[in-house]
């Protein structure tokens, strides 16, 4: 068991600048201590020695013990426990965005105990959340599936904000939820490592170099042509060397960010309208409170560029032998 | 059917790969004047529609051993060359496809033609060579997606040079086979119109840029990166655009030609010496000693660096050296 005086539980969602908040978090350990507040080492080391900058390995024990305690949470939560003993600090922080999709928040009532619990959580507007994940699941995990096909296997439990944060409501229901929307001209949005320090009251002198993008998204043109190297078995080096080259030489691309038809996405944000609505009455505490209408790249463009998924490859190949073949003459 | 009798045949089966296209495409351009000269080049089995490829490979293909009658097509073909060989009886004809580089339609169209004397033009190609310029004939308009080895495998099998020449020489009563070896610093090899035309005694005037030469070979790592452009599946259109992109890029590409790698190519000369010797002494000069000249092999550790067996690598560097190249072109 731990004994905290604050809790606070970070927990995404997903394409909220998650990995640029805990980056900035993890930057700032130290800091973060002076403070009294731990943002804990323990479930953050790899076995290779490195760090990660969030808790994700903790969620995924959690998962797999489905509720039991076993050897494996019990040896994490111990070292977390001494952590923040020596430490001293009052408070202790855990971010994961894959804590949105955690069914059992009581288990880690049952395990931590504090008197006092703030949840924070940022969302983002289904249909940009949607294309982003998609981006995010080629570029990372190397899914071959085509934006489609991804879609119809998607959980679609995970864009039901509202039902997401239930469970956590369930599990604390004295916790103080911070809850913000990821739009346009918010500092959720604009800054989201010095919104999460506001969210848990830190004022810090957060710098614009803290501003970190870690994955500046490609246009949705590049995250074809990169699944097509996933498809064809490629090998994580020689696939980020891609990557890469795809980052510094965005006009071969059409700019055309979403990987899905403005009617599909219109759609997606249509079907979950009544889900941000009970959001927004439930759980939004600051900023705006529903998600603006949607931005979208104008039907013609779109289909242009990402109609037929299957000539996107060899558009984008033709494009680049073309200029590599016009260098040589 | 009845065999299409005439005065003199000139047949040139290849072998492939020994510059067939540049010649067929000069016999086809220069058949009025040939027929001045006494020479018939038939249009019967030339499929006119098709790029350069000006042979009678029609045919050819047509031929089919394992049956016991001639087609209705290919009656048809034989029917349109016989009228146009009656209507030059005093022409010499000539024929030419590699496709009849092979034994057993060979041994079928012997029935077919009746002619008082033939002389058969044959430039063989070392196995290795041939097997490797192949592979990327078959990667780049047949779009195959065999890796190399695999298909070096299967296409080893089919090499019979001795087998077909024994064909080509009992082809008639009355034939004479003209050898002629296709490698670095033969006559063939440098010109091989001009060694046809030599060689046949055809007094034609030539000129080398009468030799359309369509695509010159693109080096290994680019056949193999177009191999995988098979494997994803492009297509045709796409395929040649990158395909003819690639060409322009050619002096700027790795040097190596070989998708063979170099302790393979020793197992084929191994493999395919005793016929060499037999063909030297039965078609060439009667020496106990190989038809071909020993290979230069590529240095082994350059072409392992430059191509080597691991395909997926070689197509990740080919992009990652094209996406370069591109990026480069826009600094510049």
């Amino acid at each position: 068991m731990i004994r905290t005086k604050k809790l606070i539980l970070h927990i995404g969602s997903w394409k909220t600048g998650t990995t640029s908040i805990q980056s900035y978090l993890s930057g700032k350990y130290q800091q973060l201590k002076a403070d009294k507040v731990l943002y804990p080492m323990t479930s953050r080391r790899r076995a290779d020695g490195g760090v990660d900058t969030a808790h994700h390995r903790l969620r995924m024990l959690l998962d797999g013990a489905d509720g039991a305690m076993t050897l494996q949470v019990a040896g994490v939560l111990d070292r977390m426990a001494v952590e923040l003993k020596q430490a001293q600090c009052e408070t202790l922080l855990l971010s994961s965005e894959t804590f949105m999709d955690f069914r059992r928040p009581e288990t880690l009532r049952r395990y931590i105990e504090a008197d006092e619990v703030q949840i924070v959580a940022v969302f983002r507007n289904q249909a940009e959340f949607i294309s982003s994940m998609y981006y995010t699941e080629v570029c990372h995990r190397k899914v071959i599936d085509l934006p489609m096909d991804y879609l119809d296997g998607f959980n679609g439990n995970l864009l039901d904000y509202a039902s997401c944060l239930v469970p956590w409501r369930r599990a604390w229901p004295e916790a103080q939820f911070s809850v913000s929307l990821f739009e346009r001209g918010t500092p959720a949005r604009d800054f989201p490592a010095a919104h999460m320090m506001a969210q848990i009251g830190l004022n810090w002198p957060v710098v614009a170099e803290d501003n970190h993008v870690e994955h500046k998204s490609l246009p949705a043109q590049a995250t074809l042509f990169l699944r097509q190297l996933a498809a064809s078995g490629w090998d994580d080096m020689s696939f980020f060397d891609v990557f890469k080259m795809c980052h510094r030489n965005a006009d071969w691309f059409a700019p055309v960010k979403e990987h899905y038809s403005p009617d599909v996405l219109q759609q997606i944000f249509a079907d979950y309208a009544p889900q941000n609505k009970a959001l927004a009455e439930e759980f939004v505490s600051n900023g705006p409170r529903e998600f603006a209408p949607l931005v979208l790249t104008e039907r013609d463009t779109w289909e242009r560029a990402m109609g037929d998924t299957s000539a996107v490859f060899p558009t984008i190949l033709k494009r680049i032998s073309r200029s590599a073949a016009n260098a040589c003459t | 059917m009845t065999p299409i009798q005439f005065d003199r045949l000139i047949l040139h089966p290849g072998s492939p790969k020994t510059g067939t296209s540049g010649l067929q495409n000069f016999l086809f351009r220069k058949r009025d004047t040939l027929r001045d000269l006494g020479y018939l080049y038939p249009m019967s089995g030339i499929d006119v529609e098709s790029g350069t490829a000006k042979g009678h490979h029609a045919i050819a293909l047509a031929i089919d051993p394992n049956a016991s009658e001639p087609s209705e097509h290919l009656r048809a073909m034989l029917e349109a060359l016989r009228a146009e060989i009656a209507a030059a009886p005093d022409k010499t004809v000539i024929l030419s496809s590699e496709e009849f580089f092979h034994a057993q339609r060979m041994e079928i169209f012997k029935h077919y033609l009746q002619p008082a004397s033939c002389q058969i033009y044959v430039s063989l190609r070392p196995q290795y060579e041939v097997m490797n310029a192949n592979y990327y004939t078959q990667v780049t308009h047949n779009r195959i997606k065999n890796p190399p080895e695999a298909y070096f495998n299967s296409m080893k099998l089919g090499l019979k040079f001795p087998e077909i020449m024994t064909v080509f020489a009992q082809f008639t009563h009355n034939t004479d086979v003209k050898l002629r070896v296709f490698e670095r610093g033969s006559p063939v090899r440098k010109s091989p119109i001009e060694d046809f035309l030599t060689v046949m005694g055809i007094d034609l005037n030539y000129d080398p840029e009468d030799n359309i030469v369509e695509h010159p070979t693109l080096p290994a790592v680019a056949t193999l990166f177009l191999r995988w452009l098979n494997d994803v599946g492009l297509s045709q259109t796409d395929f040649f655009e990158v395909f003819q992109d690639l060409h322009k890029m050619r002096p700027s590409l790795s040097k190596q030609t070989y998708t063979m790698s170099p302790d393979y190519m020793r197992t084929v000369v191994e493999r395919f010496e005793s016929d060499n010797i037999w063909l030297r002494q039965n078609f060439g000069d009667g020496a106990s000693k190989p038809l071909f000249q020993a290979p230069e092999y590529p240095d082994a550790e350059l072409w392992e660096q430059e191509v080597g067996r691991d395909l997926a690598a070689v197509q990740h560097k080919f992009l990652k050296q094209l996406c370069t190249m591109a990026e480069s072109g826009k600094s510049r």
